[in-house]
């Protein structure tokens, strides 16, 4: 594995899937390549994108579940036969996973406000999403979310972030002290700050859409998270 | 982009950040034009599906639908019918809504802001300014900005585009020739659209400006899409699509996704139909998928073909600019 990771140069090599089923997968593509090249210059990465069962490649060393529709991209999985082989995947633990909006709602364990049926999910974080949390289009919104996670206020280098929330789920509760908190949101029509993002092992969450905006702060985190787990 | 910033109506809620004190506050700002393209962003690479009830919607949500457009007639039956087409029976769309969790848009008709503001408070999440219903104001179009939610609109050429995003509408879509199920149109708008913006991407700064002129567009959007080499909002085809090698058609001709109207509840075989179609944006690029997906579909709409269709009678035509004069949009007809 170690020689196919060095490049010519010398140059390290990421491999990143990116679940192109439907969504958003573009612009998480567009954004790690501009997060790469403020990242680390011995860091090359190299972007697939996941639409089959044979994409799902061991050695991809991070993937992205973006948003889009959850219940669209969750059935997708399923008649695809797909659900078990990425779920192995993400447990691996040499693998990083971020999953945003619909990719929260597939990582959560519970999930409330499913479609009629209900809909299959990978089931691997110990939380409890609500989908369209905040409401329908008319209530999707932009704000400001606090970061608690010291490692992302490092990278950002400011304690806040510009989250856009589009139709964008929430986390009602986390249920085991692996989940970890990484951000919140305050609203005046809440009483408590809402949880937006959060982190369990090597997979993490976010309800808003940071591939919208410039601010390529968790992108950089995603690519952070790979380099430490690929030096431990 | 400056448009961003430029109409927000709605509230703006105000709270103070207890965490920060040192700021303002949290500012939790709605309707705005980043959240309005996010919507159509998160609609990318999806098919979005006509619907006329509640067990229709179902249907297209358990096929894999990204969202669903509420309507009285499919496009089919309008031209079948004759007669005024309007916005939809606002019970129709809230029983749609309360049917399926997937987004939910439905159709105004052109310049009608009344429809609009009526669709908006039913919590639609997308308007469809459409030319498939009679048009209300042969002169202009709805102001889109004054609006929460987020508009998308139909387009033949660049110039009717950009004109339609100036106006606020946060996502583009093919005109095509909704209700004939012949994707001839549709080739041709989203063919016409691509050429023009290489043509304005060759073109040097004086050239840009008389192009503008000719487009009747402002230079700095123009300048902006060549830049870009696309369109700076989502694109979608719609119009005539109605079988899954029509999806990957339109798919490689670079649109972000698909509108299917009259296509798959006119066929013999809607669910199996609808299904094949939502797999078939995923997978437009590999053909030996989409063998498998066209299989055993049943008869597709019957449909009319584009150049049997009486010349007054193609709904493009009912919209009233004359672009089509000053640009490439139809070329066969100049």
């Amino acid at each position: 594995m170690a020689s196919s990771d060095q490049l010519s140069e010398g140059k390290r090599r990421f491999r990143i899937g990116i679940l192109a089923i439907q969504g958003a997968f573009l612009e998480h593509q567009v954004a790690l390549k501009k997060a790469q090249s403020c990242f680390r210059p011995d860091i090359s990465i190299e972007v697939m994108e996941i639409r089959h069962l044979r994409d799902i490649k061991p050695d991809l060393d991070g993937v992205i579940i973006p948003g889009g529709e959850s219940t669209t991209v969750s059935m997708f999985l399923q008649r695809n036969g797909m659900i078990e082989p990425l779920r192995d995947w993400i447990q691996s633990k040499n693998h990083v996973t971020w999953g945003t909006c619909a990719g929260m709602i597939l990582l959560s364990k519970i999930t409330e406000n499913q479609k009629i049926g209900g809909q299959s999910t990978l089931s691997i974080m110990d939380t409890d999403v609500s989908r369209n949390f905040f409401g329908r289009q008319m209530q999707s919104f932009e704000a400001d979310i606090s970061l608690l996670d010291e490692e992302l206020k490092t990278t950002a280098g400011k304690n806040n972030f510009h989250g856009v929330f589009i139709r964008a789920p929430a986390i009602k509760e986390t249920y085991t002290p692996e989940v970890k908190v990484l951000a919140t949101l305050h609203r005046d029509d809440a009483e408590n700050d809402i949880i937006v993002a959060a982190k369990q092992g090597n997979v993490f969450s976010t309800a808003f859409h940071p591939e919208l905006t410039d601010d390529y702060t968790w992108h950089l985190y995603f690519l952070q998270l790979i380099e430490t787990v690929k030096n431990s | 982009m400056n448009m961003t910033d430029t109409v927000r109506s709605g509230c703006v809620f105000e709270a103070i950040n207890l965490l920060h004190p040192n700021e303002t506050g949290t500012k939790i700002e709605t309707g705005t034009f980043k959240v309005k393209m996010g919507f159509a962003q998160m609609a990318k690479g999806g098919i979005i599906m006509d619907v006329t009830t509640p067990e229709e919607a179902r249907i297209a949500e358990e096929a894999g639908a990204c969202a669903v457009m509420a309507l009285e007639r499919v496009p089919a039956d309008i031209r079948r019918d004759g007669g005024v087409a309007r916005m939809t029976d606002p019970q129709k769309i809230k029983d749609i809504i309360n049917a399926v969790t997937i987004p939910v848009m439905a159709k105004a008709r052109i310049g009608h802001f009344a429809e609009a503001q009526i669709l908006q408070s039913l919590g639609v999440d997308m308007i469809d300014e459409s030319e498939v219903l009679t048009t209300a104001d042969e002169e202009n179009h709805i102001n889109k900005h004054a609006f929460q939610v987020p508009f998308v609109c139909g387009a033949r050429d660049l110039g009717e585009a950009l004109r339609r995003i100036s106006e606020g509408a946060a996502m583009i879509r093919t005109k095509g020739e909704a209700g004939t199920g012949d994707v001839a149109e549709a080739v041709r708008h989203a063919r016409t659209i691509k050429k023009q913006i290489k043509m304005a991407q060759v073109m040097d700064t004086i050239e840009i400006y008389n192009y503008a002129k000719e487009l009747r567009v402002s230079v700095d959007l123009l300048q902006k899409t060549a830049q870009l080499g696309r369109l700076p909002v989502v694109n979608f085809a719609a119009g005539g699509i109605a079988t899954p090698a029509d999806v990957s058609l339109m798919m490689q001709l670079g649109v972000d996704g698909v509108f299917v109207g009259s296509g798959i509840f006119k066929s013999d075989n809607p669910p199996k139909r609808a299904l094949a179609m939502a797999q078939a944006v995923t997978h437009y690029k590999d053909p030996k998928i989409l063998a498998d997906l066209s299989s055993g579909l049943g008869e597709a709409m019957f449909g009319i073909p584009h150049n049997k269709t009486n010349e007054n009678e193609l709904i493009i035509n009912r919209d009233n600019s004359n672009i089509c004069s000053a640009t490439f949009g139809r070329p066969n007809k100049m």
